[in-house]
């Protein structure tokens, strides 16, 4: 009885835990994970907590936000280095993974080429629909915001993001962007990514 | 003659027809062991190739040996016994494996009696039911159903003959020569596949004739492959019928001299079941034939019609989806001759591209055929009695009326095989394998080749690691078939060539 107790329990201490804990991140990423702009905190509300708690531990470990031109992501490797533990890091995951996901907000007709490239490229690892495949390691990105993905992908071609010696799927990202063959071809994924499964 | 002497003739011929028939139905009763060499070619093999055109230049010499399997023995074991000139003679019944054939001149032939065939039953678990490499290889007489991969895959084998096969609900390709040159696929009924059931894929001089392509979504393709014809086929309820297209991202880039005649191309309105984001999923529902980018073809004498979306669609790589450009292709369909052919009720249901189409050009009549993007040097025969849509730059009236003069692009003599040495050897075997599913660039059945060198720089053993036993990891993608039956070494050696295979980049937008 004791261990069935201790395991019911377990779930709530740590979603409980999570949200103390989620307090040091509102600052930039908002009281609902929703981004705010005057930071530059990305939104990041009902992110998968399985790619979540890498992120974190790539800062952690200096993956991520090591590199002097990345400003954003010193100060996330920062905050990342206040959480001690990861069992820490579990817990603030699961409970950003579990805060509404907000739509992306006047998403423009996506264009042809926005849905070809996306067909022929992206949907190797992140899916047709954009829903992300854990197996690979690919985040959802159908219905994010053009401006965070544009960041994201601007980040990974400049190398300030996926560069470090031992960021394997960063390596691997860097690489796939460079398969877009211009700026408005990326737009144009771009606007594919954000249009999905609105 | 008067018709009394027709009678006469008939009523000998009928004699002559039972006197058969009983001889036929006492032989087994008195050897009821294997059954002789000529009962397996019996079915339309060695008289059809005596009588055809199409000669010598294509058939396993059958002067070796005829080893037979019987139900509960294996065929590949059979296959591994034989030798070249072999025949491997399979007996009614039900086997569960994949036959890999990696030797020259062996024929592979299924006995049907009574109505039963020797069923290779995949059971929904296995991939490929037939893969061959050698030279010339027949495969006749199997019924092939629940596979996931490929029915019937040749990979660089030369010489070929694939006849009087029976295939159901046997994956992503059904009958799928790559690779190779001078081939026969005849007399084959093919339903349920999820990519093109006949995929003829960067090949030369292939016939392919009086196939029945029915549930598919696509019937029969030709694709990067040069001097093929596609005759006198039945191609029916797919969602796309005949289909000739340079496909991006490929070794080979080009696709001319296709001739598509004879054919019954009729209500292909099946929905499209390809898997999303593949290029096959682009094929919009309701299309008798779709030429993309291919260049030098000629349509003539068919019989187009009741297909919803339109009779035929003449598209450049720009105006398809799914498709990105290969700076290496030539986007645009060249020199496409529409000749005579019956078109009758096509286009009552057009996709919302060709609506618009159709309202630009202030017409409310779905077309027969319809051209969208560029090329040049294209033709129509009859211009004035088909509904057409976007025929601005066509010419009225062909320079080569008919294709009559044009019997066949099968040799003569036999394809030399290709060379296999240490060198080209990586090479060969993404050609004649890899490229099947996986382009350069876009998204054929499997990830782009670009996409699984960002996965594996570097690591060309992971990749050789993999495809020995793949591990499914993509929901909306089809399984990757094991390739475990290539040599580690050899794995090993197309995994190197993979990772360096390098393509032209697109010209930048302005």
């Amino acid at each position: 009885m004791m261990l069935a107790g201790a395991a019911l329990a377990a779930p709530a201490a740590l979603a409980a835990d999570g949200k103390a804990l989620y307090a040091r991140c509102v600052a930039c990423h908002g009281a609902q994970g929703e981004g705010v702009a005057a930071t530059g905190g990305p939104g990041i509300a009902g992110t998968e907590a399985w790619y979540l708690e890498r992120q974190l531990q790539n800062f952690a470990t200096g993956l991520r936000g090591s590199r002097p031109d990345d400003t954003r992501g010193q100060s996330m490797r920062a905050a990342a280095l206040t959480l001690a533990t990861g069992a820490e890091r579990q817990a603030v995951a699961a409970h950003v993974a579990a805060l509404p996901r907000p739509r992306a907000a006047n998403v423009a007709a996506p264009t042809v080429a926005g849905r070809n490239y996306f067909n022929a490229i992206c949907s190797a690892c992140h899916g047709s629909n954009g829903l992300g495949n854990e197996k690979l390691g690919a985040p959802r990105i159908a219905g994010r915001s053009p401006a965070f993905l544009a960041g994201e992908l601007a980040a990974f071609r400049s190398g300030r993001r996926g560069a470090q010696d031992g960021d394997r799927l960063g390596a691997q990202m860097r690489a796939i962007v460079a398969m877009l063959p211009d700026a408005t071809t990326e737009r144009d994924v771009i606007g594919y990514a954000a249009s999905l499964g609105q | 003659m008067n018709k009394s002497t027709i009678w006469a003739l008939l009523a000998v011929a009928v004699l002559a027809g039972s006197g058969g028939y009983l001889i036929a139905r006492r032989a087994p009763a008195s050897a009821p062991a294997a059954p002789s060499r000529s009962t397996a070619e019996d079915l339309g093999t060695a008289h059809r190739a005596a009588t055809g055109t199409i000669g010598a230049s294509l058939q396993a010499s059958a002067k070796g040996k005829v080893v037979t399997v019987q139900p509960g023995a294996s065929i590949q074991a059979a296959v591994a016994a034989a030798l070249p000139g072999d025949t491997v003679q399979v007996l009614p019944g039900t086997y569960h494996e994949t036959v890999y054939i990696d030797k020259d001149d062996v024929a592979l032939v299924g006995v049907v009696r009574g109505g039963d065939w020797p069923v290779l039953d995949g059971e929904g678990k296995r991939n490929d039911a037939v893969l061959y490499s050698g030279n010339g290889i027949r495969v006749e007489n199997l019924k092939i159903v629940n596979y996931k991969g490929n029915a019937i895959m040749g990979q660089a084998g030369n010489n070929f003959v694939v006849r009087h096969n029976w295939i159901a609900n046997a994956g992503v390709y059904g009958i799928f020569p790559e690779f190779a040159q001078n081939g026969l696929i005849e007399y084959n009924t093919l339903t349920g596949i999820e990519d093109a059931a006949i995929y003829v894929g960067m090949s030369d001089n292939i016939h392919v004739a009086h196939n029945e392509v029915f549930g598919n979504v696509a019937g029969i393709e030709i694709e990067n492959s040069r001097h093929a014809i596609v005759e006198h086929n039945l191609a029916y309820d797919n969602a796309g019928g005949i289909l000739a297209f340079i496909t991006p991202g490929l070794p080979i880039k080009t696709t001319f001299d296709v001739i598509i005649r004879d054919n019954f191309v009729i209500a292909n309105n099946h929905k499209n079941f390809g898997a999303p984001g593949s290029i096959v999923s682009g094929v919009p529902s309701g299309t008798g034939i779709i030429i993309m980018a291919a260049d030098d073809v000629f349509i003539e004498n068919n019989v187009i019609r009741d297909n919803k979306n339109a009779g035929i669609i003449v598209a450049d790589h720009k105006s398809f989806a799914n498709i990105t450009p290969d700076p290496e292709s030539d986007p645009n369909p060249d020199r496409v001759s529409v000749l005579r052919n019956l078109f009758a009720n096509n286009g009552y249901e057009p996709i919302k591209e060709i609506r618009a189409l159709m309202v630009a050009g202030m017409t409310n009549q779905g077309p027969d055929l319809v051209a969208v993007g560029g090329g040049s040097g294209n033709c129509v025969a009859d211009k004035t009695a088909l509904k057409t849509l976007g025929l601005g730059s066509w010419a009225s009236g062909c320079p080569k009326s008919s294709t009559a003069g044009t019997l066949t692009y099968l040799l003569d003599q036999p394809a030399p095989p290709r060379a296999l040495n240490a060198d080209n050897r990586g090479k060969l075997i993404y050609s004649s394998v890899c490229a099947g599913c996986h382009a350069y660039n876009v998204r054929m059945i499997g990830p782009p080749t670009q996409v699984i060198q960002a996965m594996y720089a570097g690591n060309a053993q992971g990749i050789a690691d993999y495809i020995a036993n793949p591990v499914k990891k993509r929901e909306d993608f089809p399984a990757m078939p094991p390739q475990g039956h290539l040599s580690p070494e050899l794995r090993l050696a197309v995994a190197k060539y993979m990772l360096s295979v390098t393509q032209a980049r697109p010209a930048v937008t302005p």
